[in-house]
């Protein structure tokens, strides 16, 4: 009881200096909607361009497209689109981007100073990988993961892990356990709770992140627990080994970063604003090359 | 090469020009009777002639042979009136005996000695440590960096913090000088209080402007603060219990007159309160709490009469925890950070006119993350760490040509090595500790400064070459420095400045933590060594009976400033994915200070208004915007009255009342739609952040008052302080965030009306 009294006065400590917050009256009354372009470009894929306005804050419903932007798509200086497009869905192009191209963007916009953007395409990851037997039925899963290709160039990794249902419809996102010194830390966590005492816990949406030039051992290995997941109903398991563009590394980082972060969870003395990067001049969002090697690990 | 000769040209004719049959010099230190410690900035008077006596406390005054009357005044102390004939160069050391209570209030930027017009120096405060305890008390403590953001011209970070923000720099831009020695970490948990722990220091000197070419390194101030140096003539001893900490002071004579010691502990107690209360109680669950302590030592040797040896070391810690026991498991979660501080310093007097000092030192910053799993089976530790090693020397000769013209030179030389990121991982199974990126820097730093006095105007010549090296480029800049008094009449003096300064350093914000765990880096990368210029003068009058009025107005214009606008992590991690965002800036303001001195009421009014912009380089337009810390407008009013005053007994109270300006901060104002396959392949909501803020937090205004009760009990005395912080219980933001349960912007203030008591009871 006296303990549940401590617990109790140290949270009304904090708790009891939290209020509501007026912020000046007009602070949000020039905030205009703000365009937002997002593409990602990936040789695997054909080519998806999304152009929306933002939503103020108070508006909660769907985003509006923007509907009568004219938009021209360079691919290593050679135009490859140039369309008024008045549709309210995403422009998809009959195109599969290149690795190693250059691709820029513009979109003009009634009223609006034009967008502009430009990304590439990083080579592709070689790898292989390799799945042991369960060591414990029903629990984990360990993937070798072994790097076979030259993966010195200029892009950053993230090895994301996706469970499939037998609709090859992704189910769950598994944490991953790794015993990698060098990945980034925004997701990486040592669990008092690991069964396997391996040093890692990687958290939401099941990825690793290395920076540029960190990765040049031969393999690792990492260990995806079927702890809380529904096994029966995984048909696959894939690891997606991605070979990120500055901006798509620096977009998806910023993203994570913000939308990870519950201060419920870690305190308000811990928030702090975090900026999505974009490479939009003029606006919002994304413009951003990847290259997707995915490899299918565990199958039923 | 070439500027240092030409510096030692320069000296070598100045010696030469000096020599006069006629003239001879009267030197010594000037130290305190009871306790043996030197006093600088002692004012030293024959006739129209003056001087201060130098930080190290000692003098050196070139005056006509025959009968001279010398006086010797110090604020808070007898002044020593001395008659001596001389007729050669003579040495006198002077021991000054604290008088009654000192009635000035606690700032000296200015000295009432109007003939001294070395003494007007631009944009320079002195604080006394022990007048500290005048002044409110900051949850039981008194606290120099608290009190410095009392000043005009320089503000508080955040709220709560210690860091000072002078002339709309930001904190890192603040050279901090302990003896002598760089501290890269001011705060305890939360800022409640600052590192340095007022029974240890003796006072400090602050400068905003017209800094002397003596320090470099950072682009906006200096503070420069120094430890007791120990009790030469008898055992003293005191204990202080405050509502957070409690410390511990012991100082006395190795050797009476010859070698004496100075150790100071103080710790923080909240969490052994809290922590004990909770294993008493339960033996499982969560314990969470914060703890901090400090401890300064210094050594004084008086190895003859030409030579003083000091050593002193500084060394304090942070750490929150939160510690988890269940069925004989432990896992612990602990966030520190600490500072470790170490100087030799060897003063010496060369001649009758010449002094030097010379140190060597040692600086070091660390803070870490550590887990900690303890079971039956299995341990481990696992931890992120920083580190930042300082090691340096600075040598100064002070030369006294003759009382018009004094000349100051020396060399300063540091080597850093920066290790931001350090992953150990000890477990049955493995022992690995890696790094990332390390940096190195080497600094290389001459300098003179020429004091010249024609009349009633004083000029103050000064260069400083700096040259930097992180292994990577090299930079060579020479920082010029001017400062000039004129005082057409006795009520008046006008003073006027120009100051360069190049900061090869900075300080980068761990995202993650949020916490003052702080990295500290070289320039990298695209980013050079940041540089600034600034301009400023002012007017000083004294209006009447110990009450003056200064005015100050300054512009500063600062280049390759770093603008962190995304997590820092991968900043150091060597990703080359993140491109430094450049910002050039500048500040302007005016400044007043209003000080009084009554009977029983004295205080200062000060006021500020500043503005701090920066613009990102990248754009053509250089389009400004509010900086982090620009806030238009602060007011601080000081104020304290002797309700009593014996010499068995003092009485006081005292109150601030401090208004600042909202500081600028960023509101999503916006949803933008987000996704990245496959890691987020469903829409996310994201908040859109403007790049520079888009709003303000509120006005901020606190209130304080505090009641002090002194009694001489015995050869020491007690003291009681009361003291209540944001009386008015004005909800002040530390900081403003959009809840995810319902959208709504929520403030978290750290510090409601919160009182406060403290006991101290010296022997």
């Amino acid at each position: 009881m006296i303990r549940l009294f401590f617990i109790i006065s140290f949270i009304l400590l904090f708790t009891s200096c939290i209020s509501d917050f007026e912020p000046d009256k007009d602070f949000n009354a020039g905030s205009e909607r703000i365009p937002v372009l997002n593409s990602f470009l990936n040789p695997d894929s054909l080519i998806r361009i999304d152009l929306y306005w933002s939503n103020p804050i108070e508006d909660t419903t769907e985003y509006n497209r923007i509907t009568n932007a004219r938009i021209t798509l360079f691919e290593n200086e050679k135009q490859i689109c140039d369309t008024l497009w008045q549709k309210d869905s995403s422009l998809v192009l009959k195109h599969y981007p290149t690795e190693g191209f250059t691709y820029k963007i513009r979109a003009e916009i009634p009223g609006k100073e034009p967008l502009s953007a430009q990304t590439s395409i990083p080579e592709k990851i070689l790898a292989e990988l390799s799945v042991k037997p369960d060591q414990v039925p029903h629990l984990n899963l360990d993937h070798n993961l072994e790097f076979t290709g030259d993966n010195t160039g200029d892009f950053s990794i993230w090895i994301v892990v996706l469970a499939y249902d037998t609709n090859n419809k992704v189910i769950q996102a598994p944490f991953i356990y790794s015993d990698v010194l060098f990945a980034d830390n925004i997701n990486k966590y040592a669990d008092p709770d690991n069964p396997y005492m391996i040093k890692y816990k990687y958290e939401f949406e099941s990825f690793i992140r290395f920076t540029k030039g960190v990765l040049n051992t031969g393999s690792h290995i990492y260990y995806i627990p079927f702890i809380g997941m529904n096994k029966p109903a995984v048909d696959h398991i894939s690891s997606c080994i991605i070979s990120a563009s500055p901006e798509y590394d620096l977009y998806s980082r910023s993203a994570y970063t913000q939308i990870s972060y519950d201060v419920e969870v870690k305190t308000p003395l811990l928030y702090q604003p975090v900026h999505i990067f974009t490479n939009i001049k003029n606006g919002q969002g994304v413009f951003a090359g990847y290259n997707n090697n995915e490899l299918i690990g565990f199958e039923k | 090469m070439k500027t240092t000769g030409l510096i030692f040209c320069f000296v070598l004719f100045s010696i030469m020009a000096s020599s006069q049959d006629t003239i001879v010099s009267v030197y010594g230190y000037v130290s305190d009777a009871e306790t043996g410690e030197v006093l600088s900035g002692t004012q030293i008077v024959s006739g129209n002639t003056g001087i201060l006596s130098n930080d190290y406390g000692f003098y050196s005054l070139q005056l006509k042979k025959g009968n001279i009357k010398l006086e010797f005044h110090y604020l808070g102390y007898q002044t020593i009136i001395r008659e001596i004939s001389v007729s050669a160069d003579t040495r006198l050391d002077v021991k000054m005996t604290s008088g009654v209570e000192i009635e000035e209030v606690s700032i000296s930027g200015e000295k009432k000695q109007q003939n001294l017009l070395e003494e007007y120096k631009l944009g320079e405060y002195r604080i006394h440590a022990k007048k500290l305890e005048r002044l409110p008390f900051f949850v039981g403590e008194a606290d120099i960096m608290k009190s410095l953001q009392l000043l005009p011209g320089i503000s508080v970070a955040d709220e709560g913090s210690s860091n000072v923000i002078i002339r709309g720099g930001s904190s890192d831009q603040n050279l901090l000088l302990l003896d002598e020695v760089p501290v890269y970490n001011q705060n305890h948990a939360f800022g409640l209080v600052s590192v340095f722990n007022n029974d240890a220091i003796k006072g400090a000197n602050i400068y905003k402007g017209g800094i002397s070419s003596k320090y470099g390194g950072r682009l906006s101030g200096v503070s420069s603060i120094w430890m007791k140096e120990g009790n030469l003539i008898k055992h003293r001893q005191s204990l202080t219990l405050s509502t957070v900490a409690g410390s511990v002071l012991l100082e006395g004579p190795l050797k009476k007159g010859k070698s004496s010691y100075m150790i100071s502990g103080r710790r923080s107690f909240l969490d052994l309160l809290y922590s004990g209360m909770m294993l008493l109680t339960n033996t499982q669950g969560t314990i969470p709490g914060f703890s901090f302590y400090d401890v300064n030592a210094k050594l004084n040797f008086v190895l003859n009469e030409k030579n003083h040896l000091f050593w002193s070391l500084y060394t304090g810690r942070d750490k929150f925890f939160m510690k988890n026991k269940s069925n004989g498991e432990k896992y612990n979660l602990s966030f520190g950070w600490g500072n470790v501080t170490s100087s030799l310093r060897l003063n010496s007097i060369l001649s009758e006119k010449l002094f030097s000092n010379l140190t060597l030192y040692y600086s070091f910053l660390d803070n870490n993350q550590k887990n900690t799993i303890q079971t039956l089976d299995y341990n481990s530790v696992n931890t992120l760490s920083s580190k930042t090693n300082e090691f340096g020397a600075r040598i100064t000769f002070d030369y006294n040509i003759n009382p018009n013209h004094k000349l100051q030179f020396g060399l300063n030389t540091s080597y850093q090595h920066f290790n931001p990121v350090v992953m150990k991982w000890d477990d049955p199974s493995q022992n690995q500790t890696t790094s990332g990126n390390k940096f190195r820097l080497f600094s290389f730093s001459p300098y003179f400064e020429d004091r010249i006095i024609l009349g009633s105007f004083t000029i103050i010549p000064g260069l400083r070459a700096s040259y930097f090296n992180n292994n990577e480029s090299a930079h060579f800049r020479l920082e010029p420095r001017l400062n000039m008094t004129l005082q057409p009449d006795s009520a008046n003096t006008f003073m006027a400045g120009f100051t360069v300064m190049n900061q090869p350093v900075f300080q980068l914000y761990n995202s993650v933590y949020g916490w003052p765990i702080d990295f500290w880096l070289p320039y990298w990368a695209n980013l050079k060594p940041s540089r600034s210029w600034q301009v400023s003068a002012g007017w000083k009058r004294k209006l009447f009976a110990g009450s003056t009025i200064t005015l100050e107005g300054f512009y500063k214009k600062m280049n390759d400033l770093l603008y962190v606008d995304q997590p820092v992590e991968n900043l150091v991690n060597g990703d080359n994915n993140y491109q430094l965002t450049i910002t050039s800036g500048h500040s302007y303001g005016i400044e007043m200070l209003y000080q009084f001195d009554y009977s029983k009421l004295n205080g200062w009014l000060s006021y500020t208004y500043s503005r701090s912009l920066r613009s990102f380089e990248s754009d053509p337009n250089h389009e400004s915007f509010p900086f982090r810390y620009d806030r238009p407008h602060y007011l601080n009013l000081v104020l304290n009255y002797n309700l009593k005053k014996s010499k068995e007994i003092s009485r006081y109270f005292s109150g601030n009342l401090n208004f600042r300006s909202g500081i600028p901060y960023f509101l999503s104002t916006q949803f933008i739609p987000g996704n990245a396959p496959p890691l987020l392949n469903n829409s996310q909501n994201l908040e859109y952040f403007p790049l520079t803020a888009n709003t303000r937090i509120k006005n901020y205004f606190r209130l304080d008052i505090s009641y002090s009760a002194k009694k001489k009990i015995g050869n020491g005395s007690r003291t009681w302080n009361f003291s209540i912080l944001n009386l008015t219980n004005t909800k002040n933001p530390y900081m403003i965030y959009r809840d995810n349960n319902d959208g709504k912007l929520k403030q978290l203030v750290l510090f409601p009306i919160m009182p406060a008591i403290s006991y101290k009871r010296s022997f």
